[in-house]
């Protein structure tokens, strides 16, 4: 027995799940942001809950990115400023989720891409909701199976309803319910949970298919330099400029 | 007896009368940089005075323009002991700045500090006269090259006065400033979102931590 063998082989098996189903939907996500994106607009990125925010900062700024994203980092919707007040407390709050919108400004014509593997949080769908009220098109990148068979009646949405429900198109990353992946009979719970790498390998796919998308329909996307190597800075200096202010993560 | 603190406060105050003629001046620099439309920078270069910043920003009364430099760095939410540590560090200043793309030449930045030979102030009073920033010093005495200088009198024991004080210094010169300029948030407690609506649209992408 290798558990560090197992969870690679777990891993794999969801991305497999991935790719057998998700490919026609992968395409006609990378097709809307491709289109608002060559259209002026930013794609908003978002991971509203606790781990669930690690989605959208891993897309920020890096080498071979796609540059006109807006990720959303809220200092309430963070693990930077305590784990438990996250979780336990501010992702409830249902009214956070339309001051969030409210304060980065979404509106008709732009895209949101939310990630939430569970896909229950009142801030998610709270949120999810008022973009769509405002006219933006709202992706997610969640687990329909985890938000459905969740019984965390305490930690959901008034409404009940999953993000998955509230969104125009999903992408599934078949996050399986309880996300440890790992059982052992000598260990009492399921161990190594798989949420934040499903879902971060889910949306690196979908920006690496807008990005081609993007360069079919006759645009090129602008994508990071790494700013560590000689020259790095300057390339990315002009984009940064367009983008200073209306991006406050950058 | 003992001085009470309140006493100590009192007289620290009236004694700042004497600063009417510099803060007159720091405060016309702001109120032409508000009809101008320029941001109005505003740096304190310790934990202690940061806390004097939130009270002149995004609040009825206060100018619309005013940028605050607030960073992690020299916030206590992220660790008083770490901000001390971080004081005496090289090039550090410069880095916070640096981030505060908004800024540009000939725009004022009020600069708080006590001694302005620490490393934090000096560094960001040098890298805004290398900007060709219209500077202004609230600090505690010694001397300094900024273009107005404003000075508290208290002495190194009295840290908290002191940061008492040099917010009272930075209310008077953008009282004075707003009281000129007229351009000013309105509301009662709290800004009155709905009727400032289209100055925080206009301000929003432009003033980091609005």
């Amino acid at each position: 027995m290798n558990a560090a063998l197992d969870y690679l082989d777990a891993v794999s098996g969801l991305i497999r799940n991935i790719k057998d189903t998700q490919e026609e939907k992968f395409r006609q996500a990378a097709e809307i942001i491709a289109e608002r994106v060559s259209g002026g607009h930013l794609v908003y990125l978002w991971g509203p809950g606790g781990h669930s925010s690690i989605f959208s900062e891993d897309a920020m700024y890096r080498k071979g990115e796609l540059a006109a994203v807006c990720p959303i980092y809220d200092a309430n919707i963070s693990l930077s400023h305590g784990a438990a007040r996250e979780i336990n407390g501010m992702e409830r709050v249902e009214g956070l989720g339309k001051v969030v919108v409210e304060y980065n400004r979404i509106g008709a014509g732009d895209v949101v891409v939310f990630g939430s593997a569970y896909g229950i949080n009142p801030v998610a769908i709270s949120a999810a909701i008022e973009c769509r009220n405002r006219g933006a098109y709202v992706i997610s990148v969640t687990s329909p199976t985890f938000s459905d068979a969740s019984t965390y009646a305490g930690a959901r949405h008034k409404s009940g309803k999953n993000l998955y429900q509230v969104s125009d198109l999903y992408l599934d990353s078949f996050v399986p319910y309880g996300d440890a992946v790992l059982e052992y009979p000598f260990l009492e719970h399921k161990i190594a949970p798989v949420a934040t790498i499903m879902q971060a390998i889910v949306l690196k796919a979908l920006l690496a298919e807008t990005m081609v998308c993007m360069k079919q329909k006759g645009v090129d996307p602008f994508t990071w330099t790494n700013s560590l190597q000689a020259g790095g800075i300057e390339a990315n200096s002009n984009y940064m400029h367009q983008i200073w202010g209306k991006v406050k993560s950058m | 007896m003992e001085m009470t603190c309140l006493k100590k406060l009192s007289l620290r105050l009236e004694a700042l009368a004497g600063q009417q003629e510099n803060s007159l001046q720091a405060a016309q620099i702001a109120a032409q940089a508000q009809k101008e439309d320029r941001l109005i920078h505003i740096f304190a270069s310790e934990v202690g005075l940061c806390g004097q910043l939130n009270s002149v920003f995004f609040v009825p009364g206060a100018l619309t323009n005013l940028d605050l430099i607030l960073d992690p760095a020299l916030d206590p939410a992220h660790g008083a002991y770490r901000a001390a540590l971080c004081q005496p560090l090289d090039n550090f200043a410069p880095c916070v700045l640096d981030y505060y793309e908004m800024i540009e030449a000939e725009d004022p930045m009020i600069l708080l500090g006590s001694d302005p030979s620490l490393p934090m102030f000096a560094q960001a009073l040098a890298w805004a006269k290398e900007k060709k920033l219209k500077t202004v010093a609230i600090i505690a005495g010694g001397d300094c090259a900024a273009d107005v200088v404003l000075r508290t009198g208290c002495e190194d024991a009295e840290s908290g006065l002191h940061c008492l004080a040099a917010g009272a210094l930075l209310q008077q010169v953008l009282a004075q400033a707003a009281a000129l300029s007229g351009d000013v948030w309105s509301g009662g407690h709290f800004v009155d979102l709905d009727a400032d609506a289209q100055r925080i649209d206009a301000k929003l992408y432009r003033v980091r931590h609005l």
